[in-house]
């Protein structure tokens, strides 16, 4: 596209800023939890699992000499099966995401994009699969990492997500504004809660919407649906404004700690290394 | 500016009245208010019910407002058509004489002649065909100088097809060319008074109630450059003009090569000068060579172009000194003399005979040179026949030397003949007789006292008289020449000193020597054919232009150059013939310019004056300009801040490479099958159909159980498997093709091995399955031996495809046991994949015994059991082998694969 914005450079760059030794701990930390899926049952992994009886057909190499030490029988250790975690990502990517008031570097849709694809780099290091929500195939390969930033960077006319095949406990981002009722959010995220509960919805938000920096006659219009609504004199509404804004902020976090999911706001002009770390931090806690 | 009021109109000063309308306009624009500005923002939704307490005023600035009463007045004023300098129309019926002057002199200011001729004729307002044109200069048709009666568009055509000639204006044939009719005459002069002037205005003014005359700006008067000579390293040109102009004229006056190149020039102020003037210029000799042209820079027309013939130009002499100079006898010696003489007129160089020769003068003087070398000799006739011109002098050591003379134009007797010698018949010495006119010296006059008293006579014989050119009094010849070859030899019969003769003292042996010099570089025949016509080679038409002849120039008279002046049939240019040319310039025919003045009996009126001017699209321009800066500060006003301007940019730039992307699609793209361009995009794993339906599923499904296997395993993702037909499919797409072998099938066509052995030297890899498990190969040479396989070889143990991704030591597909065949040696082309693989395991077999699942977006392979899985290995080893070449075979590679296979071990 025309956008002059290398998103993969950038993410790359925010995948680097993010300081190394905190990195690989985040990564142990990572395998640790989530990240080389457990799959609650025998197989090749590297978490203990269970001991077992020793069986004919089984290989001598997997006997457990201290446990069988203990006891008179013989037994195996088995490990957990683990295969390795799908991260699945979603984001909105309609006319209201291309907002970009004067003041930050990027549009909405731009920073979501970035810091998708800086979660998926990370995630792809550690082993994960990653892919777009009901368009793409999750992979772990570069390829997969070149169509993860093509998706992102079309433009859809979605305002929130379709239905959607998500596997169990695989790991869910949504980046979006949120900016739809909380009725019709609940109604879109509830199937993929269902399905899993390692869920984060983004907030992405330009400065300007959450400060309303315009004065005198305006008309305010809403990109997808062309509604316009016309104010005498915006300086005056500002801060009802605000209460609202605010008022909704909180609707979404009620929801998301309703799932079990977290919840995470990042304004454009802010560094977006610093929500993909608090995002981590939070999760590694 | 009170001139310029008084002519000023309105076409159309009813639309004026609308200027009352303003006003309402002004109260109309105050009272609507501006629209308010629109943000594109994304939570609308939450501003649509809050209301402010205050409003914020609404009102246009009045600057705006004042800028749109403007913009209306404007296109008011536009609209009433204002025109300035109006026209008037005639409204009588007398017929129009428009007298034209083109000579030479309405070159430089055409323009205004043919704009004011034209504003003539459509303001004549005229139906009936009553315009009349009479230009000034002669035409070469014998046609009748007058031109009409016109309509009013033939009267335009007519003008239109009008140009100037290069010759001067000739007042008297238009005075007698005049009709006999009542006539509004209008004469459109070019400012020069010329010949017969007075007759003229008289004889217009008796056929026509009144005579309008318009001319050019004193100022705008042309130049004329006239007569040049080169001295030496000078060339200079006269310039002549009218007299008082002011400081504001300058010139530039170029010196151009005959490519047009220019070799110098020089800036001058006319006014500074007394016309007419020299101009000179420091030219060395080898540019004075080059000159061709002179021209004014900044006019055009004939007058401001002289052409320059090799006359002018300065030649290279050589004089030949046998010995050194003394300094106490350069007073005897003939070079002394013969190089005074032609000092300012030429290049003179001095030395032996070959270095002279070496600086190729034109001309190779010999004063009295006793022996030549004949090597020397020899060089010098060469010389002379490649078209050099010898002079040779006689005197004391020629005529007593005994060697041949073969380089004279005649045989001479050794003998020398004095007068009041022995062989005279009278004792005064004696006279030069001025040449006759057949003569090439025709034209020099000898001074009175010119005595020979000793010359060397030649011998006697019957073309004796053809070859004299100068004789003396008795009847002997002083000076003669023959041709030789191309060259000319020239022999004067006496001492270039005083010895013999007190020609060499006398002011005349310089014109002598001059004239001697023109023969240079000559062809002989013209010399003698100088009673010859002179074809014209280019001439000059009225702008200065130089261009081939037309029919209507007739050649010049050698022999009377001097009398011709420019005409129809004679324009100025270049003429000559048979590799002499002279120079035909306008300049040396034209005496000094007078310009016209009141005092000639007419009321003058400048160029220029009289155009009538519409000022609407002015206005109009002017409107659109406002319009324009309205729209920009409305676009710049209606943005709150500075937001929204870079999303309007991505929006636009979005729909921009819309656009161009639709253009792109547009394009005629070629019909590729469907299956190709699914091919293209991404990796597919393609087999070769054979027709039989059994054999092609079993294909079909082994090599999707094989991508399921290359999704999970590595980081080759194929997309999907494609069977192809060989003989429609384009095959380039493809890293590896299967190609399933079995008893029943049918041999390839023609095209099919042609596309696979395209495919194969384009760098693609086969692997061929016989898939009969024994190894024999028998179907092998039947079905594939048309193809150009290249020698074949077991696979070593260290080959790569062992160790491409896994390790391994078999390859089993259905069958456990079998040779595998890959390419001998390895291709450089192709990073030493083997382009063929053929072996006998049946490997899709293997593989299409499993079943791939998908649960959700991932595939897994079922029922896989130890076989299967070391077939797959040997699918996932080929394809990586196909994709990424000999990679795995660099050494360094090795210690890792060592250490793998210690380990296993």
């Amino acid at each position: 596209m025309l956008n002059l914005l290398n998103i993969r450079s950038e993410a790359e760059k925010a995948a680097a800023r993010i300081p190394d030794i905190k990195q690989d701990a985040l990564r142990t930390a990572f395998h640790i939890l989530h990240g080389h899926n457990p799959q609650r049952k025998a197989g090749s992994g590297e978490a203990f699992w269970q001991f077992r009886e020793y069986q004919p057909g089984d290989l001598p190499r997997e006997i457990d000499w201290r446990q069988s030490g203990k006891t008179d029988r013989v037994y195996i250790r088995q490990t957990e099966k683990h295969t390795a975690q799908t991260c699945l990502f979603w984001c909105k990517r309609n006319a209201d995401m291309e907002f970009q008031s004067d003041r930050s570097k990027f549009s909405k849709q731009q920073a979501s994009a970035i810091i998708a694809l800086t979660l998926a780099l990370l995630h792809s290091q550690s082993g994960d699969m990653i892919g777009v929500l009901n368009e793409q195939r999750p992979g772990h390969s570069e390829k997969a990492l070149d169509q993860f930033e093509d998706l992102l960077m079309l433009e859809t006319t979605q305002a929130l997500p379709d239905e959607s095949n998500i596997p169990r406990h695989a790991r869910f981002y949504g980046l979006s504004d949120l900016w739809e009722t909380p009725e019709d959010i609940e109604q879109a995220f509830a199937p993929i809660a269902r399905r899993t509960s390692n869920g984060t919805l983004v907030q992405v938000l330009d400065r300007a919407e959450l400060s309303l920096p315009y004065s005198g006659r305006v008309t305010f219009e809403s990109r997808p649906s062309k509604d316009r609504f016309l104010i005498e004199n915006v300086s005056d509404v500002r801060e009802e404004y605000q209460q609202k804004i605010e008022a909704h902020r909180h609707a979404l976090q009620e929801l998301c700690k309703k799932w079990g999911w977290q919840y995470a706001l990042h304004v454009t002009d802010t560094p977006y290394e610093d929500t993909v770390l608090s995002m981590w931090a939070e999760h590694s806690s | 500016m009170s001139a310029f009021l008084a002519n000023f109109v309105f076409l159309n000063p009813w639309a004026l009245s609308a200027l009352f309308a303003l006003p309402a306009l002004y109260l109309l624009l105050k009272i609507t208010p501006p629209t308010p500005k629109i943000v594109v923002f994304p939570a609308a939704r939450f501003l649509s019910d809050l209301k402010p307490k205050t409003n914020t005023a609404n009102h246009t600035p009045w600057w705006l407002l004042l800028l749109r009463i403007m913009i209306i007045a404007l296109l008011i004023l536009a609209f009433a058509r204002p025109v300035l300098n109006p026209g008037t129309k005639n409204i009588d019926d007398t017929p129009l004489l428009l007298i034209v002057d083109n000579g030479w002199s309405s070159a430089q200011n055409w323009d205004d002649i043919v704009e004011a001729a034209t504003h003539e004729i459509r303001s004549s307002g005229q139906h009936s065909a009553s315009i009349y044109i009479l230009p000034t200069a002669e035409n070469a048709s014998s046609a009748p100088l007058v031109a009409g009666p016109f309509l009013q568009n033939e009267a335009l055509s007519y003008i239109k097809a009008l140009k100037p000639y290069p010759w001067p204006s000739n007042l008297r044939n238009a005075s007698e060319a005049l009709p006999d009719k009542e006539f509004r005459a209008v004469w459109l002069s070019d400012g020069i008074k010329k010949n017969g002037h007075g007759f003229f205005v008289q004889s217009v003014k008796s056929v026509s109630s009144g005579l309008n005359v318009t001319a050019p700006q004193h100022n705008a008067l042309p130049f004329i450059l006239k007569k040049s000579k080169d001295t030496l390293s000078k060339s200079f040109i006269e310039i002549d003009g009218v007299h008082s102009i002011d400081s504001s004229v300058a010139l530039k006056i170029l010196l151009l090569n005959e490519h047009g190149q220019v070799l110098d020039e020089k800036s001058i102020s006319p006014s500074d000068m007394q016309l007419p003037a020299h101009i000179n210029f420091e030219l060395p000799a080898p540019l004075q060579a080059q000159l061709s042209s002179f021209k004014i820079a900044n006019q055009q027309g004939a007058a401001s172009v002289f052409i320059r013939d090799e006359t002018g130009a300065m030649k290279t002499v050589g004089i030949v000194s046998a010995q050194t100079n003394s300094e106490h006898l350069k007073l005897r010696e003939g070079s002394f003399y013969i190089h005074k003489a032609l000092q300012p007129y030429a290049n003179i160089i001095q030395g032996k005979i070959e270095h002279l020769i070496e600086q190729k003068p034109s001309v190779i003087i010999l004063p009295d040179i006793a022996a030549i070398q004949p090597k020397t000799l020899n060089m010098l006739g060469d010389w002379v026949q490649d078209g050099g011109m010898l002079l040779r002098f006689a005197g004391p050591r020629m005529a007593q030397s005994t060697q041949e003379h073969a380089l004279t134009p005649v045989p001479l007797r050794r003998a020398i003949r004095g007068v009041g010698g022995k062989m005279s018949f009278n004792d005064d010495p004696l006279q030069i007789i001025t040449p006759e006119q057949n003569s090439p010296l025709y034209g020099l006059r000898f001074d009175e006292d010119i005595r020979i008293s000793e010359q060397v006579l030649p011998e006697p014989s019957a073309q004796l008289s053809g070859k004299t050119w100068l004789y003396l009094d008795d009847g002997t010849p002083l000076i003669t020449s023959d041709k030789r070859g191309e060259g000319l030899l020239v022999m004067i019969h006496t001492s270039a000193s005083p010895e013999w003769s007190n020609l060499p003292l006398s002011g005349s042996y310089i014109w002598l020597l001059k004239r001697l010099l023109k023969f240079a570089g000559q062809s002989p025949d013209t010399l003698h054919n100088r009673t010859g016509q002179l074809q014209p080679i280019l001439i000059m038409d009225g702008f200065g232009e130089l261009g081939t002849p037309n029919s209507d120039v007739q050649p010049l008279n050698a022999s009377d150059l001097a009398s011709y002046t420019p005409g129809p049939h004679h324009p100025p240019g270049l003429y000559g013939q048979g590799g002499f040319q002279t120079a035909f310039n306008l300049g040396n025919h034209v005496n000094s310019i007078q310009a016209l003045t009141e005092q000639d009996g007419v009321t003058l009126s400048p160029y220029g004056q009289n155009q009538e001017k519409y000022l609407a699209p002015v206005l109009l321009a002017l409107a659109f300009s406002l319009f324009l800066i309205d729209m920009a500060l409305l676009a710049f006003l209606a943005r709150p801040h500075r937001s929204p301007l870079s999303g309007f940019i991505k929006s636009r730039a979005k729909k921009m490479a819309l656009c161009f992307a639709v253009c792109v699609c547009i394009l005629p793209a070629p019909s590729y099958a469907q299956t190709s361009m699914k091919a293209s995009e991404d990796l597919y794993l393609a087999y070769i159909k054979t027709g039989n339906a059994a054999i092609d599923a079993t294909s079909q499904k082994g090599l999707e159980v094989l991508s399921a296997a290359l999704n999970n395993r590595t980081s080759a993702e194929p997309a999907g498997v494609i069977g192809i037909n060989p003989e429609t499919d384009i095959m380039s797409f493809f890293p590896l093709l299967y190609w399933p072998l079995s008893n029943d099938q049918p041999i390839p066509s023609t095209t099919a091995i042609k596309n696979i052995q395209s495919y194969l030297d384009l760098g693609g890899t086969v692997l061929i399955d016989t898939r009969d498990g024994s190894g024999r190969l028998g179907d092998l040479k039947r079905l594939v031996g048309q193809l150009n396989i290249p020698p074949l070889m077991e696979i070593p143990e260290s080959h790569v495809l062992t160790k491409s991704f896994y390790l391994l030591k078999s390859y089993p597909g259905r069958y456990e046991n079998g040779t595998l065949w890959v390419e001998g040696q390895s291709s450089n082309g192709r990073d030493g994949v083997s382009s063929v693989i053929i072996g006998s395991h049946d490997w899709a077999g293997a593989w299409s015994e499993l079943n791939v699942i998908s649960r959700g977006q991932r595939q897994y392979i079922q029922g896989s059991s130890k076989r299967h899985e070391l077939s797959l290995r040997f699918g996932v080893n080929l394809i990586m082998y196909a994709l990424t070449g000999n990679y795995k075979a660099d050494q360094v590679h090795v210690p890792h694969i060592l250490e793998r296979l210690g380990r296993e071990r």
